[in-house]
């Protein structure tokens, strides 16, 4: 804007001084101008839009989400944005034909509702190479995003199961390892942690040999539907980081035990598909 | 992300040129003050010193806006506008830290640039102002920046062409109310009168007054005379500006002088600064030019309305020789042009002895010339101070003097014997370049002659050859270029050169180059003109297919030109030539690829639509999957391999 102000001045100089000189030098800002928004633009032209994916993306949680990009010319793309459209957080990368062709860049998405969502427009921009033009296109992905839903209720798994962890307490110590934000502070050795300055759990015999089954029933104190799915959301989040075997059961769904990104997946998945009929 | 101005190479020295070509325009305090600034932005990048907050800077923004405005009066005139983005400059230099601030200061740098193009038009200036503008540009690329260079490279490759097509076809809009350059009244030039040292005054400075070209005519600097003005009021010294030389004329040629062969053509370039004389050389028949009207007026004068924004030319066109010039019709001269003036009493008695003893003009004339040349005058430009009509201190006592004073002298004397005589004021000679085969004419060119009416004509007398011959053989430029002592030891020598002078010395003919490049610069650029751009229009659409021609030529010679400078840095690499092969194969067979579609779920498409090439196509999926997916290293015989089995397949097809 102020940059095309300062052409226009010139411009204005040119004509009112009848001065070839200025003119020379507002005709050399234009052509340099318009040889430099050419570029600009072709640093977005020549991306083209591959896709969008998501490992993990829980509601409202910012989670990362892939965008596969792909420089279909020999143009060096130097200087690119992209983001999520009204979204400030911008990630940079550049694309050299000569080394790939293909580019995925990380965004962060915070999506609101579970189940399959359709992900805001991804706005591909530059400025490149002056900072002074701004070419941009919007691309608007046709698959939705499976979210994963809220992990939020109680830290403590259920009763029962609770009680049995506290049996496996009880049994055998095996050894000691180092603490994770997801064990349990009924789990810290206190005397073990002062020693050594650092802080540490117990591991007891056959702990993981015991499996976790989040049932739906489990969460029946809560009324309301989606805090009973966030719930077991939340349970089986912790049982996978954990590194416990873990399965789930719905009034129509038994995952069956297992563990892992595959078996999380699974469990997750359905529960963010999961409708009020098909608990009834 | 934080910036220093001083690892900013570019930016830093472009805008350092920028303002001293600016400082030489403005107060002297402000290039103190911005010298200081950029000095205190180095020590606190450098020397960790501190700086100042941005409060302070916009405070002393403001200081800045009202010292100016109580000095000069005003904001929006040039110069206090110039001294105002000079200082805002400088304070934004001491302000920059991102960025933002960077681009700010291209900005200023930008609007600083052209503002000092209306101070100077000057190829010097030009020069050092373009490159800082071309600095500041590139300035705008990010150091880090890869291939910054070649982009830039690339940007001026497209962009030249361009400019030129601007240049050459923006319609040049003259609005009413264009604004003046410089000051709104002429600073060169003589003011078309003859007072003792006012010429003097002139010849002491080098300032460039016109060049001139002339066609098929070769001269000595001792046989060009460039007539601006004729005066015909005379007081003794002092000859004012005559006001019947005004008086517009008529003339009818007789028929045979308007043939071309009896007169030359010479074209004359004036520096902007005029007061509107037209220079032209003896025997002038014709003046006339595209940018501005001509008037004629007694005595072989021309003008035109006084300008001083830019360069202005005209063509004139005078008969040779000798005796066609005397054919040109004249105005017989008039009470005035014969009116002797206020002599004093020497040069009375000098008079009377002379028409006593002299009846012929001729001798009388003969009288002159002998006075002239014995009673042992001086040519100097500094003879002293003389009163308008001190004639007789002139001839009698001091005997001191410049062209102005021999020739207003001469003249009164004339008079006083009887002979009808004017001065004539102008140039002489001048400074051949070689390279460029034109005249160039400075202030030190300035000079004053005399014209006396003897049979019937009006025939040139220059007392100056008598006194100081040496100045019209080697002309102003050259002698006044020599010291006092020299100038005075051998004025009277007809051509003398000091000893061990070469013809040219390598730096002269440096000069004589730059002086043909700012001549053409001045002829080709600067006095392009709205009736140029008609008038190349209007030839160009006479020779359109040229045109075309030239236009397409360009075209494709920016654009092989840029696609070569591609090639260089992105060539393609032998797996994609060969990707590109089997695509374009499976276009011209009908399964198209998208733009935007993934390679191999193309090459999946080519493995289902064509059976008999599938085994290769999947070969060539799984290789084009680990190279472009999982990143593993491809040998050139890997490629070369699929390449010859791709020409296999492709064979066997056929």
């Amino acid at each position: 804007m102020v940059f095309g102000l300062v052409v226009l001045v010139l411009l204005l100089m040119a004509i009112g001084y009848n001065n070839n000189l200025i003119y020379i030098y507002t005709f050399s800002l234009a052509s340099a101008s318009f040889v430099t928004m050419y570029f600009t633009n072709r640093n977005v032209e020549v991306l083209n839009f591959q896709s969008l994916s998501s490992e993990t993306l829980f509601a409202g949680e910012e989670g990362e989400v892939k965008v596969r990009l792909q420089n279909s010319s020999s143009w060096r793309v130097q200087d690119a944005h992209l983001n999520f459209e009204k979204s400030k957080s911008f990630s940079k990368f550049e694309v050299d034909p000569q080394e790939s062709p293909f580019q995925t860049v990380t965004l962060y998405w915070g999506p609101q509702e579970r189940g399959y969502v359709e992900p805001p427009k991804v706005v591909l921009s530059s400025d490149f190479p002056i900072q002074i033009f701004r070419s941009w296109k919007v691309f608007r992905s046709k698959d939705p995003l499976l979210v994963f839903p809220r992990r939020v209720g109680e830290w403590e798994y259920p009763m029962g199961l609770q009680d049995r962890e506290v049996m496996n307490q009880m049994g055998l110590f095996r050894d000691h390892r180092e603490y994770q934000s997801t064990d349990s502070p009924q789990k810290m050795d206190w005397k073990a942690s002062a020693k050594t300055q650092q802080l540490l759990v117990k591991n007891f015999e056959g702990e993981e040999e015991q499996s976790l089954n989040f049932e739906w029933r489990h969460t029946k104190d809560l009324l309301d539907f989606e805090k009973r799915i966030s719930q077991l959301s939340l349970w089986v989040d912790r049982a996978e980081k954990e590194g416990r075997r873990y399965s789930l059961t719905t009034p129509h769904f038994k995952s069956g035990e297992g563990q892992g990104a595959h078996h999380m997946k699974k469990c997750l998945g359905h529960l963010a598909l999961l409708s009020l009929e098909d608990v009834q | 992300m934080n910036r220093k101005f001083y690892d900013q190479p570019s930016l830093y020295l472009s805008l350092i040129v920028t303002l001293a070509l600016a400082a030489v325009e403005v107060p002297f305090w402000i290039s103190i003050f911005c010298s200081l600034l950029f000095l205190w932005k180095w020590l606190v990048e450098k020397m960790n010193f501190g700086g100042v907050s941005r409060f302070w800077t916009s405070l002393l923004s403001v200081v800045l806006f009202v010292v100016i405005y109580i000095q000069r009066g005003e904001i929006l005139a040039q110069i206090p506008s110039m001294t105002l983005l000079m200082g805002l400059a400088a304070l934004k230099v001491m302000d920059y830290q991102n960025q933002r601030d960077h681009k700010f200061l291209v900005l200023f740098g930008f609007v600083l640039v052209a503002l000092k193009s209306i101070f100077s038009v000057d190829l010097y200036a030009f020069v050092p102002g373009l490159l800082a503008f071309f600095g500041f540009w590139i300035s705008l690329y990010p150091q880090k920046t890869k291939g910054r260079w070649l982009l830039i490279s690339r940007t001026a490759v497209l962009a030249f062409p361009l400019l030129g097509l601007l240049f050459f076809a923006f319609p040049r809009i003259v609005v009413p109310w264009a604004m003046k350059r410089g000051a709104p009244t002429a600073t060169m030039g003589f003011s078309g009168e003859v007072a003792p040292g006012s010429i003097s005054r002139l010849a002491q400075n080098n300032q460039l007054v016109f060049r001139a070209q002339l066609f098929d005519r070769v001269e000595t600097a001792s046989s060009l005379y460039w007539r601006g003005n004729v005066l015909t009021r005379s007081y003794g010294l002092y000859w004012p500006f005559s006001t019947p030389a005004n008086s517009r004329v008529t003339e009818n040629l007789p028929a045979d002088l308007l043939n071309p062969k009896q007169s030359f053509e010479y074209e004359v370039i004036l520096e902007p600064g005029s007061k509107g004389f037209l220079f032209t050389l003896d025997g002038a028949i014709s003046v006339s030019s595209t940018m501005f009207a001509v008037e004629k007026f007694r005595h072989q004068v021309y003008r035109t309305q006084p300008f001083f924004r830019k360069s202005q030319s005209y063509r004139a066109r005078s008969v040779f020789p000798l005796e066609n010039v005397r054919r040109i019709p004249h105005v017989l001269p008039t009470k005035q042009e014969t009116a002797v003036g206020s002599l004093g009493p020497k040069s009375d008695e000098w008079v009377k002895d002379i028409r006593n003893r002299f009846a012929d003009s001729k001798d009388r004339l003969r009288q002159l010339e002998t006075f002239f040349s014995q009673k042992d005058f001086v040519y100097t430009l500094s003879p002293g101070v003389y009163l308008k009509n001190d004639l007789d201190e002139f001839l009698f006592e001091r005997r001191k003097g410049f062209c102005e004073h021999f020739a207003g002298a001469y003249a009164s004397l004339a008079r006083a014997l009887g002979i009808p005589s004017r001065v004539v004021v102008g140039y002489q000679g001048g400074r051949f370049n070689l390279v460029g085969n034109f005249w160039a004419v400075t202030q030190r060119d300035a000079h004053a002659w005399v014209e006396v009416y003897v049979d019937g004509h009006w025939q040139r007398v220059d007392p100056t050859e008598w006194v100081a011959p040496l100045r019209l053989s080697m002309g102003g430029q050259d002698f006044f270029s020599l010291p006092l002592q020299e100038q005075m030891q051998w004025a009277r020598l007809k051509s003398w050169r000091r000893p061990g002078e070469s013809d040219l010395t390598v730096l002269q003919a440096l000069d004589l180059w730059m002086e043909n490049v700012n001549y053409l610069w001045t002829s080709f650029i600067l006095d392009f003109s709205a009736s140029d751009q008609r008038e190349l229009w209007e030839e160009g659409l006479k020779t359109i297919g040229l045109f075309v021609l030239i236009g397409v030529l360009s075209v494709v010679f920016a654009l092989n030109l840029l696609r070569q400078i591609s090639r260089r840095r992105f060539r393609k690499s032998e797996m994609d030539l060969l990707t590109q092969k089997i695509f374009q194969w499976g276009a011209n067979r009908g399964v198209a690829y998208l733009p935007g579609q993934a390679p191999l779920s193309y090459l999946r498409e080519l493995e289902r639509g064509f059976s008999s090439q599938k085994e290769f196509f999947q070969k060539f999926s799984d290789f084009y999957e680990r190279v472009k997916y999982l990143e593993e290293e491809c040998s050139k015989a890997q490629v070369k391999g699929l390449l010859r089995e791709w020409k296999q397949v492709q064979s066997k097809e056929s």
